[in-house]
C-alpha cells in the first residue's frame, strides 16, 4: 500500500522516458555514429583494422589529435543538428516539453500571485494604521473609505457560511452567496480535512484554524459542540479576518437556539437566514458594507 | 430534513468503496482503487414517505479499527461493518472491532454485512456464515448488487426510528 511512492516512481519513469525520447528524437543517428565511434576508439584490435591503411608514422599524432579533437567537431556537429532538428520536430518537441514548461509556467503565477496578494495586504495595512485621522480627513472630505481601500486592492467576497455539528461533520446551518454544490457533502469533507490535520499533528488541543486553497480561504471558528466555517475568495488580510471572527463569536451568542438546529428544522432555518443577512453581502451593497466589516462587527 | 453520518468500515480490500460505489451510482468497477482518507457523498433515502439524508464516509480500511483515527467514527449513527466471504482473514477481527466500536459509539447502529457472496459457493457461505461470533445482517455482493440497496435501505428504517425513539 504504497500508494504515495508508487507515484513519484512513476512520475520519474515517466519523466525519463520523456527525456529518452526527446534525446531519440534529437540525436537518434548521432548516437549510433557516436556508439560507433567509441567502439572503434576503445577497441585496439577494431582501431588496429581501421588505422591500417594510414601511415604508420602517422598513427600516434593523427591519434592524438582525433582524440583531442573528437569533442569539439562532435559538438559542432550536434548543435547543428540540434537546430535543424528543432526546426523540423517543433510540435512534437513543444509536446513533450509542456508538461513541464506548464509546471514551470503555473509555479512563476503562484510566485507572482503571491507577491502580489503581499502587496495588497501591506496596502490595506497602511490604510488601517493611518487611524482615526484618517477616518475623519475623509470624513470632512467627504470620502468613503471602501472607495479607497477598493481602489488600492482587491476586494474579498465572503462566499459562503457554514455551522458544522463537530463530530458528525452534519451540518446545522448554513448561508451562501450563490447557489453552490452541495453544501452537506463540502461541511462532510471540511470535518474529514480537519480531523486529518488535528490528527496528523496528534495534539487535540492544537486545531485547525484555517484553509487556504488557490484564492480561497477558509476561516474555522471552533466552539465546543460545532465550529463555524466561513468561505472567503480573494485577499484576507489579518484585520478583516480578525473583525469575522470577533463578528462569529457575537452572532453565536446573540443565537442560543443555534444548539437546536441539529434536532429541529425550522430552527436550522431561522438560524439560515440570521447567517445570510448578517455575513453574506449582497453585490450591490458590498462596497459600503465591507469597511463595516473591516472595522466592526457588522450586526444590530 | 433528518441528516444522518454512516461510516464503511472493515479491513482494506473487503469492498467498502464498491458497496459506497454501487448504492450511489447502481455501478461496478472491476478497478481496485485505494481509498485516501475518506470521500463522503450524500444519499436521500424515503422511508414511510420521510426523507432522511445519508452522508456515507467511505474511510480507507486499515487491518484493525483502532488504527483509524477515531474522529472518523466520531458522531457517526450508523456503521457498517464490512468483511469479505473469500478471505477469512477479513472475519478475524471482527468480534475486537465490534467491541471497539460500540465503546465508542454505544447509540450507533450496526449492520453486519459479508461482502463478495458471488465469488464463495452457496456451501462455503454457509459454513462461514455459522463461524461468525455475531449474526450477519447482510450478505451482499457489490458486483452483482446483490442486497446493497437493501442494506443502505434498512439502514436508514433503523436510524429513524432511532431518531425519533431514542
Ligand atoms: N467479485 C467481487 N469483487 C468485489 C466485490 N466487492 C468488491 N470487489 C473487488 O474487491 C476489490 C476491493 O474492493 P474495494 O471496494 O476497493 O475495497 P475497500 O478497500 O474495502 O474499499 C476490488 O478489486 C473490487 O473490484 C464483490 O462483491 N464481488
Ligand atoms: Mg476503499
Amino acid at each position: 500500500m504504497s500508494t504515495k511512492n508508487d507515484t513519484s516512481l512513476e512520475n520519474t519513469t515517466e519523466d525519463q522516458m520523456r527525456l529518452q525520447h526527446l534525446r531519440s528524437i534529437l540525436f537518434s543517428k548521432e548516437l549510433d555514429e557516436l556508439s560507433e565511434l567509441k567502439a572503434i576508439l576503445d577497441s585496439p584490435a577494431l582501431l588496429d583494422e581501421k588505422m591500417k591503411p594510414m601511415l604508420e608514422t602517422r598513427i600516434e599524432t593523427h591519434l592524438e589529435g582525433l582524440k583531442k579533437q573528437f569533442p569539439k567537431e562532435f559538438s559542432v556537429i550536434v548543435n547543428r543538428m540540434i537546430e535543424q532538428k528543432i526546426q523540423s520536430s517543433q510540435t512534437e518537441i513543444m509536446n513533450m516539453l509542456s508538461p513541464i514548461i506548464g509546471q514551470m509556467v503555473a509555479n512563476y503565477v503562484r510566485h507572482q500571485f503571491q507577491i502580489l496578494k503581499d502587496s495588497i495586504a501591506d496596502q490595506l495595512q497602511l490604510v488601517a494604521s493611518q487611524g482615526i485621522w484618517w477616518h475623519l480627513r475623509n470624513r470632512i472630505l467627504g470620502l468613503n473609505d471602501a472607495d479607497l481601500v477598493l481602489s488600492a486592492s482587491h476586494k474579498s467576497v465572503l462566499e459562503e457560511i457554514f455551522i458544522i455539528e463537530r463530530d458528525s461533520g452534519l451540518l446545522m446551518a448554513s448561508a451562501a452567496l450563490y447557489p453552490t454544490m452541495d453544501r452537506d457533502v463540502v461541511a462532510g469533507m471540511l470535518t474529514a480535512i480537519k480531523a486529518f490535520v488535528e490528527d496528523a499533528f496528534g495534539r487535540k488541543m492544537e486545531e485547525l484554524e484555517m484553509v487556504q486553497y488557490g484564492t480561497y480561504c477558509i476561516i474555522i471558528q471552533n466552539f465546543h459542540s460545532y465550529y463555524v466555517a466561513i468561505a472567503l475568495k480573494g485577499t484576507v488580510s489579518t484585520q478583516e479576518k480578525e473583525a469575522l471572527r470577533e463578528a462569529i463569536r457575537t452572532f453565536v451568542m446573540d443565537t442560543p437556539n443555534l444548539q437546536n438546529a441539529m434536532q429541529d428544522n425550522t430552527v436550522e432555518q431561522e438560524v439560515s437566514l440570521k447567517l445570510k443577512s448578517n455575513f453574506i453581502i449582497p453585490q450591490e451593497k458590498r462596497t459600503a458594507q465591507w469597511v463595516e466589516l473591516k472595522s466592526k462587527p457588522f450586526f444590530n | 430534513m433528518i441528516s444522518k453520518k454512516v461510516i464503511l468500515t472493515g479491513s482494506f480490500g473487503v469492498g467498502k468503496t464498491s458497496l459506497f460505489q454501487r448504492f450511489l451510482t447502481g455501478q461496478f468497477n472491476e478497478k481496485y482503487l485505494t481509498t485516501v482518507g475518506a470521500k463522503i457523498a450524500k444519499k436521500e433515502i424515503y422511508v414511510d414517505g420521510h426523507k432522511v439524508a445519508l452522508l456515507v464516509w467511505d474511510i480507507a480500511g486499515e487491518i484493525t479499527q483502532d488504527k483509524v483515527p477515531a474522529s472518523y467514527f466520531l458522531g457517526a449513527s450508523g456503521i457498517v461493518y464490512v468483511m469479505d466471504m473469500s478471505r477469512p482473514t477479513t472475519f478475524a477481527h471482527l468480534e475486537d472491532d465490534i467491541q471497539f466500536l460500540k465503546n465508542l459509539l454505544p447509540y450507533g447502529v450496526f449492520k453486519i454485512v459479508a461482502n463478495k457472496r458471488d465469488l464463495v459457493s452457496d456451501e462455503r457461505a454457509k459454513e462461514l456464515l455459522e463461524s461468525l461470533p455475531y449474526s450477519c445482517d447482510f450478505v451482499t455482493s457489490a458486483k452483482t448488487g446483490d442486497n446493497v440497496e437493501t442494506l443502505f435501505q434498512e439502514m436508514a428504517t433503523s436510524l429513524l426510528e432511532n431518531h425519533h425513539h431514542g
